[in-house]
């Protein structure tokens, strides 16, 4: 059975650098950067071409790296399917790429992708004793933990 | 906010825009407020509230340079203060507290950490909901023409490689925001450099004229550094691809998830033009030095 991947058009800010490919994830507030090899396969999945055809038209050499390319565009959310592989993994597939010592390592999809931060995460860090912190990376001392939202270091301790 | 005299506002007039108000916000307008004043900055109206009267002197100081008084009666956020202390009936310590909106963002004993918090969250407020700009939490200089911004949250050390970079001559434009408009332009966030002598110890504000250094108005793109203090560490820098450097950048925006578009493209148009390298570092004169360099080499090589 053929496989269609479709990427979602919906909730999603997309932005095509010179190499790379930038998506905004609306729904979730994540970032994933493409490299060229993913954001081809990316521009591919419009449910038109199946992965045989993402195979030939995309950077991607082999049908290993299509299936980690999906697999990965499809764990940041991205696809409106979630694409299941069979297929190896990405260690894998970077392992016979090394390994080969045939092909640079760019050709090798990656997908990054990482959490927007909220306004607050942004700040200025806060002192002990003073209310205000959501997580320990909220503290200006090191050896701080954030308890009940307070800054806390402990003497002779801490975290 | 520099030699501007602020009107009281009615206080039980002025209320929060529809798109920010809440039910807990009304519980928090049951409490008894004294006067406040409204400023605007950035195209953020910000109302200030307190129970203590005696307290606005101090908290008027604390508004963004930029700011200007604001006459009306709605705003995008509201900032009550609570002046603690000793109740010399009960003998019971009171917290100062501090509210953006409904929320509870700050409770100390010690005064002046809640006035540190208030300014804060003055400060966060307009960056993140501000039209006008992009704010990234980042230390930014201006050098022939162009920015260098370092981004980065606090503790990287931004403040003391920009007051290096000001003593080398660059022109300043902020220790705690870059503002970009949407081609990548830098605009400033006026404020004294605040220097800790210690992660634990408390921000002591310095007049950049200390540092022999003038503000600049604006900036083109240049060269972003994303980079960390680590004691010891070798200056390795590594020029990053555009969608990594755009993500430690987005990484630093204050309001990337209110206007993600506009933060997008702004992040696009400024990294179109300036280059983006990461590294750590140890050393922050010398790393400053060696900024300049990289950027003088840069606009050389541009023409």
């Amino acid at each position: 059975m053929s496989i269609y991947p479709a990427h979602r058009t919906e909730g999603v800010i997309v932005k095509k650098l010179k190499d790379e490919t930038m998506i905004y994830d609306l729904d979730n507030h994540s970032a994933t950067c493409l490299n060229a090899v993913a954001g081809s396969v990316w521009d591919l999945c419009d449910g038109a071409h199946d992965v045989d055809a993402i195979l030939e038209q995309s950077l991607a050499q082999d049908m290993a790296s299509v299936e980690v390319a999906l697999g990965q565009i499809g764990q940041a959310g991205l696809l409106q399917q979630e694409f299941i592989s069979a297929g190896p993994t990405r260690r894998e597939v970077f392992g016979q790429l090394i390994g080969g010592a045939r092909v640079a390592a760019i050709a090798a999809p990656s997908v990054l992708s990482m959490a927007v931060p909220a306004a607050a995460q942004a700040m200025s860090c806060i002192g002990d004793g003073v209310f205000g912190c959501a997580s320990v990376a909220d503290c200006c001392d090191p050896d701080s933990i954030c308890l009940g939202g307070v800054c806390t270091s402990f003497p002779g301790g801490g975290a | 906010m520099e030699n501007q005299t602020l009107k009281p506002i009615d206080t039980t007039r002025y209320h929060l825009l529809e798109r920010w108000h809440t039910p807990c916000f009304d519980n928090l307008n049951d409490l008894e407020w004294h006067d406040g004043f409204g400023v605007q900055s950035h195209g953020v109206r910000l109302g200030v509230r307190a129970n203590d009267p005696e307290m606005f002197d101090q908290l008027r100081a604390l508004m963004p340079t930029a700011a200007k008084p604001y006459d009306g009666t709605e705003f995008e956020t509201i900032m009550s203060f609570v002046k603690g202390g000793k109740d010399p009936k009960t003998r019971t310590r009171h917290y100062n507290l501090v509210y953006q909106n409904h929320t509870l963002q700050g409770r100390s004993f010690r005064m002046e950490e809640a006035l540190d918090r208030f300014q804060a969250w003055v400060s966060l407020s307009i960056g993140f909901m501000s039209s006008a700009g992009i704010f990234i939490h980042a230390g930014a200089v201006e050098w022939r023409g162009h920015a260098i911004v370092l981004p980065g949250r606090s503790l990287a050390g931004k403040s003391t490689l920009v007051s290096e970079l000001l003593r080398a001559g660059a022109r300043y434009l902020s220790d705690e925001y870059a503002i970009l408009d949407q081609e990548g332009t830098v605009t400033p966030w006026y404020k004294p450099l605040s220097m800790r002598a210690n992660p634990t110890a408390p921000q002591v504000d310095l007049d950049i004229a200390e540092f022999g250094a003038e503000r600049a108005v604006s900036a083109r793109p240049g060269l972003v550094v994303l980079c960390a203090y680590e004691q010891g560490a070798e200056w390795a820098p590594r020029v990053m691809d555009q969608g990594e450097a755009i993500m430690g950048m987005l990484d630093n925006c204050v309001g990337g998830r209110l206007r993600p578009a506009e933060t997008m493209n702004a992040l696009q148009a400024h990294t179109d033009l300036a280059p983006v390298i990461c590294t750590q570092r140890s050393d922050a004169a010398k790393d400053a030095a060696r900024i300049l360099e990289l950027l003088d080499a840069q606009i050389d090589q541009s023409g």
